[in-house]
């Protein structure tokens, strides 16, 4: 074998090897990206517990992206206010401020509202996924929002499991659900009107498609 | 709480008040709710607020707790969450939850406390009926064993489940070591728990989510 016949294999074999290389990488990406998440959503970056504020109540998947998912909450609920303060999620270790969030009302008024992010790595059965933190606070005048508690003493559900439930409402009939998963994410949070509220640790998943209204 | 006057009338007339008054201190400030007479009462809101005299006296399920204070926080709330059942959710909120220490919640941010128990009943709560997505991935975590019994730990040792007799006692921590304490140190809250060092068994099926609660 001439020089330079054993330089052209061995450069189709180096072509050959890192294109087997780049392919395989892919795959291993691919297959090792599943659903993954913190349960909270929270004040600030990296995930720790001090900085958690909210449980994570619904998910969304196919083709979630935060401005689809945004989208159809707008449109199939009405909440078109997007005040509220900046939380944050976390995913695979990568935590960051979430893309947007809607409310039914005001800032100063009692309403429904949800904050939404992306999550990192896309799923190969759910597709791109986001995640939401749907409740419902109270406007209290001397501090401000509040989720309601529920609980024995209201014979209601928690204002966590009311947003969920307020997005359930709206989404039925039209969106795929992909059921309720227990994530068991049920610690409560003290809220600023004394009161403590929790999720009752269900999570909705919600099929988002790939256009928007 | 829902106020009965518009918002956006109240709040420009609770700032003219608060600076008129010359203080912004809100109605329940934290130490208020750091004194063991809150810690009694739980929460001041009449008859239906879940007392530790109701604690003791409980008697739908055994429940667990770390008496009035642990590692120097103070019990500062019971919750008491019964809420009736949801179709399509096999678990229903029923549980007895003590509140160890305090945190500072503002406007829209809520703020987790330092420790909480929670007990729930294992035909309402238990390992198998979590489920990470709807295909059934679980959600993450670690079996291990603890005062005897199986017990799970998730979120990274930040939360521990320890499952015995016909209950499932949930620790929600600010870090692991002051989770195991707090697990070691549960004690009985009313007459049904026990106190043993060695806490009893789950009783057959509680794990595997085959409890059926009594209507």
């Amino acid at each position: 074998m001439s020089v330079r016949a054993a330089s052209r294999r061995s450069i189709g074999c180096a072509i050959v090897g890192a294109t087997l290389a780049i392919l395989a990488g892919v795959r291993a990406g691919g297959a090792s990206a599943h659903f993954q998440t913190y349960p909270y959503t929270l004040t600030a970056c990296p995930a720790s517990y001090e900085h958690q504020v909210d449980p994570v109540t619904d998910v969304f998947y196919g083709a979630a992206t935060g401005a689809r998912v945004l989208n159809h909450i707008r449109f199939h609920t009405g909440w078109t206010d997007a005040g509220g303060s900046t939380q944050y999620f976390s995913s695979e270790g990568v935590c960051g401020a979430m893309y947007g969030q809607l409310a039914s009302g005001s800032v100063l008024q009692s309403r429904f509202h949800i904050r939404i992010r992306r999550t990192y790595d896309d799923d190969p059965v759910w597709g791109i996924t986001a995640r939401g933190d749907a409740h419902h606070e109270d406007f209290v005048w001397y501090c401000g929002h509040a989720v309601d508690k529920g609980g024995l003493s209201t014979g209601l559900a928690s204002g966590f499991d009311q947003g969920r439930r307020a997005l359930y409402d709206a989404f039925s009939g039209t969106h795929t659900y992909g059921g309720a998963t227990y994530w068991g994410n049920t610690r409560e949070f003290k809220q600023c009107d004394g009161d403590y509220a929790g999720s009752n640790g269900y999570v909705d998943w919600w099929r988002i498609p790939s256009w928007s209204h | 709480m829902r106020s009965l006057w518009p918002p956006v009338v109240l709040a420009p007339l609770a700032a003219l008040m608060l600076a008129a008054c010359g203080t912004a201190t809100p109605v329940m400030s934290t130490a208020d709710s750091q004194d063991d007479r809150s810690a009694t009462e739980s929460r001041s809101e009449g008859p239906a607020a879940f007392t530790r005299a109701d604690a003791h006296a409980f008697s739908a399920f055994p429940l667990y707790w770390l008496g009035g204070s642990f590692d120097r926080l103070p019990l500062t709330a019971i919750t008491r969450r019964n809420d009736a059942a949801i179709a399509g959710q096999d678990v229903r909120a029923d549980y007895v939850g003590f509140v160890y220490g305090d945190c500072v919640a503002t406007d829209e941010t809520g703020c987790p406390p330092p420790l909480e128990v929670q007990v729930w009943p294992a035909c309402q709560r238990a390992l198998a009926d979590y489920a990470l997505t709807p295909t059934g991935d679980p959600v993450p975590h670690r079996m291990t064993r603890v005062r005897g019994v199986p017990a799970a730990s998730f979120e990274q040792g930040l939360r521990l489940e320890l499952y015995t007799e016909d209950v499932t006692v949930v620790i929600f921590g600010l870090v692991k070591q002051s989770v195991l304490r707090a697990a070691a140190a549960l004690h009985a809250a009313n007459g049904l728990a026990s106190d043993r060092a060695t806490l009893p068994q789950p009783v057959r099926g509680a794990m595997r989510g085959h409890l059926r609660c009594a209507t």
